[in-house]
């Protein structure tokens, strides 16, 4: 039997079962002192009250305002205010007429003509079709560059309109 | 003794497997649009999504938003929940996560050594306590409910984690993110701690 007595940590081991077998010195000595039985013992009671499960009652509605909540969610995530179709019917507009000033017509329907023709062919070859469709748009650099600052612009509009999805479920709730 | 061990271990494995396979289904139902099965969801984790907020967030009036969040979140993440993988624990590391944002985006409001709104000692006090052992015991349950609450945020979670959800060192440190060493080294720290304040307080005979 071993004279020392437990430290605080062996004691925790010891209740939490994971003091290893080869301290069964410490166990006998656990067994016969009394000091570390006190403590033991202090310790004892100190768990039993961190396993009170007490105090963490949630409302009786919670359940249903949750479903409710995520109801809400759902529908506000699938529906637009008038004032956000509104300015995405104008983002589609202007680049609508963008398109329309820059693009070259004829040879876009020649293009066209040609791709539906070699609809048949595999993918690569479609890859191939589209390739030369933006080459022989004959796309001027600063078309690319409107194309670009459309893109960020809806892009920056989807993320608007997200965000203020996401506040008004918070507002509802 | 060897083969009673064996035994209970492929058991223990076997209901495992059993559980996980559970909520697998479980959530490949809500995820096609099953709203009876986020409530079943719901009422299985509520109680262990609102011991972790109840202990980390000292702020009575916010918790339960903050449960709704944490459930929401699950909900909207659940397809990125791995297969397999313990239900219960990630639905722990979303609300452990949750409540650390909500901690750092609050913290002007919800400083610890502020004291905050203390318990009601009607939640407190357990009904099958007789009335002799009422006065101290209860006494003793409001004064160590305090003391856990006055603690950091991860010694409540870890406590929380360890004796009220009967976690291991290995999924709390999955939970919190940190080293099992580190978990146990919180979780031994925060028990000797409150018992040096409860021997403190009162005498070994009373408690």
């Amino acid at each position: 039997m071993t004279s020392r007595h437990l430290t605080d940590e062996e004691i925790q081991d010891y209740l939490d079962g994971n003091l290893q077998s080869e301290n069964r010195l410490l166990e006998e000595h656990l067994q016969t002192c009394q000091l570390c039985q006190n403590t033991l013992e202090e310790y004892n009671r100190l768990y039993e009250e961190l396993k009170v499960d007490e105090g963490f009652e949630l409302s009786p509605g919670f359940l249903e305002s949750v479903l409710s909540r995520l109801k809400k969610e759902k529908a506000s995530t699938s529906s637009l205010s008038l004032a956000e179709i509104l300015i995405l019917g104008m983002m589609a507009i202007v680049a609508l007429f963008t398109t329309i000033y820059f693009v070259n017509w004829a040879s876009f329907g020649q293009v066209i003509s040609r791709i539906l023709i070699s609809e048949a062919k595999t993918l690569l070859t479609i890859w191939g079709n589209s390739v030369k469709l933006l080459m022989e748009l004959n796309l001027s650099p600063d078309l690319l560059f409107l194309a670009g600052v459309i893109l960020l612009i809806i892009k920056l509009l989807d993320y608007l309109i997200i965000n203020r999805s996401h506040q008004l479920v918070k507002n509802h709730s | 003794m060897k083969k009673l061990q064996h035994f209970t271990y492929s058991n223990c494995l076997y209901y495992m497997e059993e559980i996980m396979a559970e909520s697998d289904s479980l959530i490949s139902r809500i995820l096609s649009g099953d709203t009876r099965a986020f409530r079943i969801l719901i009422e299985e984790n509520q109680r262990l999504v609102s011991h972790i907020v109840f202990r980390m967030v000292p702020n009575r009036s916010d918790r339960e938003d903050l449960c709704q969040e944490v459930l929401m979140k699950v909900y909207q993440n659940l397809s990125s929940f791995k297969y397999g993988s313990k239900l219960s624990s990630w639905i722990a590391k979303i609300a452990y996560n949750s409540c650390i944002d909500f901690l750092k985006k609050n913290k002007k409001h919800h400083l610890k050594i502020i004291p905050f709104e203390r318990a009601d000692p009607k939640d407190l006090i357990e009904k099958t306590l007789s009335p002799d052992e009422f006065t101290k015991r209860g006494e003793i349950r409001i004064y160590l409910k305090r003391e856990v609450e006055k603690m950091p945020p991860n010694f409540c979670a870890i406590l929380t984690l360890f004796h009220l959800e009967e976690m291991s060192y290995a999924e709390i440190s999955e939970i919190m993110q940190l080293p099992e060493g580190t978990v146990k080294s919180y979780l031994f720290r925060a028990r000797k701690l409150l018992k040096d304040r409860l021997t403190s307080k009162y005498q070994r005979e009373e408690i």
